[in-house]
């Protein structure tokens, strides 16, 4: 019987993967890594006898010889040569397919997360549209690029209304690059509302929120943490990932039953064996989904709350070992 | 030009400057040499748009008005790995 191996997927500057390895290495947990960046250049690719093969440094591994795969974040292949840009791009596909070919041998049930599953579970309007058919609850929320509509919303919230981006609240400019917060709509916005018929708005109803929850899920484990950050007012911030985060307090808490029960079904729906979740929680213990991120960060957790995630990481890949 | 621009745009209303909080993700601890980790949202990797970073054989011969490979590179691959 070949030896078997947990692969941790990744890229060479991934610092959760060098963190969890770390981790897996205290734990006596028999892993790989694979950096999919760096690693295609010094290794040997066989496929023969319907089995594909790949050799690098000192490991060999086959599909069957993978008991998980913890898929985190690869990139690209970087092409490091002399040859010119479109060669470079045909050499980088076909790397990339011999290294998928290997990967497609390796069972879905394997992956922690397998990438398909968390495109279906990465789409932030859909996201809530099935954590409500889950039972979690949703703030009331809006996504238009129709003026009117968004006025009519607004106007109905007796909590206020908050704004975010659908995609990212990241923008690349040429000089300094700019980020969008989860804002509130004050009044002065009216005079601008008109300019969301460019693009889809997300538009939701503001939560008294006590304290925000990061949820980070295993399989079995479920494992929360509150996150104390005030603003000005000294109010729960808006967006707790201000100051980068610095002044934020960590706390690890109880999850109350139905939602435990919500996010597993939630995460059953997607296919999912791992997710981070968002909440938040208002002084009356309501818990309000935000969203999940199925490849979302988690070490920092660890350190600063000892959530023990890596631990939970090494109980199951163990398992599977 | 850059302050007009944001100005015509909801979101340019909404923007801030990211130098001082340049690298708005979560620090992972001192042991590591102040790394941090990046934001939650992995873009290359957790929608469709990872596409663009994988496998394009086919991309060009849109603007060329020809048929396009066999393959559909976009959809139907494992290019959704992202690398």
């Amino acid at each position: 019987m070949s030896p078997q191996n947990s692969l941790i997927l990744t890229n060479s500057k991934d610092i959760t993967s060098d963190y969890l390895c770390n981790k897996l290495k205290e734990e006596g947990v028999r892993y790989v890594r694979y950096n999919t960046d760096l690693d295609y250049s010094g290794t040997t690719f066989l496929y023969k006898g319907n089995t594909p093969q790949i050799k690098w440094g000192d490991n060999t591994l086959t599909p069957d010889q993978v008991s998980s795969l913890v898929f985190r974040r690869p990139k690209p292949i970087d092409i490091n040569s002399d040859i010119d840009y479109h060669t470079a791009e045909h050499v980088r596909s076909e790397w990339s397919e011999a290294l998928e070919g290997f990967l497609a041998h390796i069972n879905q049930n394997l992956w922690i997360n397998h990438p398909a599953m968390n495109c279906m579970a990465s789409h932030k309007i859909e996201q809530i549209s099935s954590a409500k058919a889950c039972g979690l609850n949703v703030p009331s929320t809006l996504v238009t690029n129709n003026p009117d509509t968004a006025h009519e919303f607004i106007r109905s919230q007796k909590n206020g209304t908050i704004v975010k981006p659908l995609a990212s609240g990241f923008i690349e400019r040429d000089t300094n690059d700019t980020l969008i917060y989860t804002r509130s709509f004050e009044k002065k916005h009216f005079k601008i509302l008109n300019l969301i018929r460019e693009c889809p708005v997300m538009f939701q109803s503001r939560v008294p929120k006590a304290f925000d929850v990061r949820i980070t899920v295993l399989d079995e484990t479920m494992i929360a943490v509150a996150l104390y950050g005030e603003d000005n007012n000294n109010l729960q911030r808006l967006d707790i990932r201000r100051n980068n985060m610095l002044d934020v307090k960590y706390s690890l808490i109880e999850i109350p039953s139905y939602v435990v029960n919500s996010i597993t079904n939630f995460l059953k729906l997607y296919s999912l064996r791992f997710g981070a979740l968002d909440f938040a929680v208002t002084e009356e213990e309501d818990w309000f989904f935000f969203e999940i991120n199925p490849n979302g960060q988690w070490a920092w957790l660890d350190i600063y709350a000892q959530a023990g995630i890596s631990k939970a990481f090494a109980k199951t890949l163990r398992i599977k070992n | 030009m850059v302050y007009l621009m944001k100005m015509t745009s909801f979101w340019g209303h909404f923007e801030e400057d990211s130098l001082p909080e340049k690298d708005e993700s979560c620090l992972i601890g001192q042991t590591q040499t102040r790394q941090r980790e990046e934001p939650d949202q992995d873009s290359e990797t957790d929608s469709y748009r990872a596409i663009p970073f994988a496998i394009i054989s086919g991309t060009k011969t849109l603007t060329k008005q020809r048929e396009e490979v066999d393959q559909d590179s976009t959809q139907a691959k494992y290019s959704v790995f992202g690398f």
